[in-house]
This record gives C-alpha cells, structure tokens and sequence, in this order.
C-alpha cells in the first residue's frame, strides 16, 4: 500500500511515534507507560525504530540512576506522517464500504 | 503487506494511536504548582524594571537560569517536556499570552523610565501571575483537549 511503512505498522510502533511525533523526545519509562507495553517490548520496537533511523536513543543520568531517552528524527516524523495519512484513507475508504456493501 | 488486512485495521490502528496521546496528555499533566511557577517568572520579569542595578541584573539572570531549571523540573517528573510552541490547537494560546506578557513587559519599562516607581512595575507583575498562571491552565486544557479528543 502506497504510504504505508511496514517499520511503523506495528499498533506499538505506532503509538510509540505518536507520541514522539508530539513532544519529539520521551523517557523510556513514559513509552512504556503510553503504548501500554512491557520493557522489553518496547526495547524491541525502539531498537527497530532507531536501526530505520526514525528515533534517537540516548542515555542520560536523571535522580541518580541512568534513563533512556527517545527522540525522533525528522525522517522518522515524515515516515510517520505519511503512515497515519495512508491509515485515514484506508479507514475512509473502509467507512464506505460497509454502506455500499449493506446496500 | 495484505490490503484487506489494513483496511479492516486501519481504524483500529489509528484508535489505538490516539488512546496512547490520551495517555499522553494525562502523563504531562500539570499540576497548579508548576502553573504558579511558571507564572512567577513572567512576573518576575515583568517586575524586574523596578529594581535598581545590580539587583535587576541578578535577578535577571535568576530568572534566566529559572526556565531551563522548569524544563529539567519537567523532564524529570513525567518524563518529557511539552514545548510551549508546539504546533497544534494550543499555538493561538502561546501566542496570546506572549503578546500579553510583552505588552505588559514594555508597559512596565516604559513606567519605570518614567519615574513611575516600582510600585507600577510590580503591579503590573502582579497582573501578569494572575493572567499567566491562567492562560497555563487554559493551555493545558486545550493541550488535553487535542490529544484525548474530548470536550476535557
């Protein structure tokens, strides 16, 4: 399908984008929280994500312990603005179907 | 990537990526202290002309060293920093308060310059916080309104 990446098609990836699309950086611990995941899915998507080149992780010492800071690129933003925009006109394109097809 | 399978999925996917922005906009909330806090350094600001050097310089700097101390105070409590000048339903709000805040930033200068006295200055501050630590809460309100798609 044409717009759609197959790097951010995964729900979690998506969700992930999402919200770095938003605030452009995110501690590990705020994903986790927001795509509803566990560590070590997360770890796995955000590996994916950065080997695309469409996050940056970072590490950065905050309160004494060591985080994990996500940041997305601006390839990584233009992927996911086209993946959402093909997902609208998937989802449209869905909405009239089930009427003409009910008709 | 088989299309039936994203057309029937597709709506769900965008579902799924809004209910993470809900989550979002809860986790960034901000609670009423850090409104205050953010209004008492526009206020400060704005009271600042009626100080005489060095204190003005000092506090000046203070309050310089003040916001990226807020973002930090951010970063670390939830996790992120929500820039003020995000693009989104919330810029019209930015952009009211900034014009709002130099207007009375310029007023205040103007009225020490002449020999107004602080009190002007620091009244003028005053109005500032008060109308700030409004216009945060406002933005805030129309931050979550985006990201949850709601009325709240």
């Amino acid at each position: 399908m044409i717009g759609l990446d197959p790097v951010v098609h995964p729900p979690a990836r998506l969700q992930i984008m999402a919200v770095l699309a938003d605030v452009g950086e995110a501690e590990f611990a705020l994903l986790r929280r927001t795509a509803d995941v566990s560590d070590s899915v997360l770890s796995k998507h955000l590996g994916a994500l950065g080997e695309a080149g469409y996050v940056r992780l970072r590490k950065g010492a905050a309160g004494g312990r060591v985080r994990t800071w996500a940041t997305i690129t601006s390839e990584g933003r233009a992927a996911f603005r086209r993946h959402v925009e093909a997902l609208r006109v998937l989802a449209r394109a869905a909405a009239v179907e089930v009427p003409l097809a009910a008709g | 990537m088989n299309t039936d399978f994203d057309q029937n999925r597709a709506a769900e996917a965008l579902a799924a990526m809004d209910r993470s922005r809900a989550r979002l906009a809860t986790a960034a909330d901000v609670s009423p202290l850090r409104h205050l806090a953010f209004a008492l350094v526009i206020g400060g600001w704005i009271a600042t002309p009626a100080l005489a050097q060095p204190w003005r310089a000092m506090a000046m700097a203070g309050l310089f060293v003040s916001v990226p101390l807020m973002v930090l105070w951010d970063r670390r409590r939830t996790g992120t920093f929500v820039n003020g000048y995000r693009a989104g339903r919330t810029l019209p709000v930015t952009i009211a308060m900034v014009v709002a805040a130099l207007g009375l930033l310029i007023a205040s200068v103007r009225l020490a310059n002449t020999g107004a006295g602080p009190t002007a200055s620091i009244a003028l501050a005053a109005i500032a916080v008060a109308g700030v630590y409004a216009g945060s809460r406002w933005w805030s309100r129309v931050y979550r309104r985006e990201l949850t798609g709601t009325g709240e």
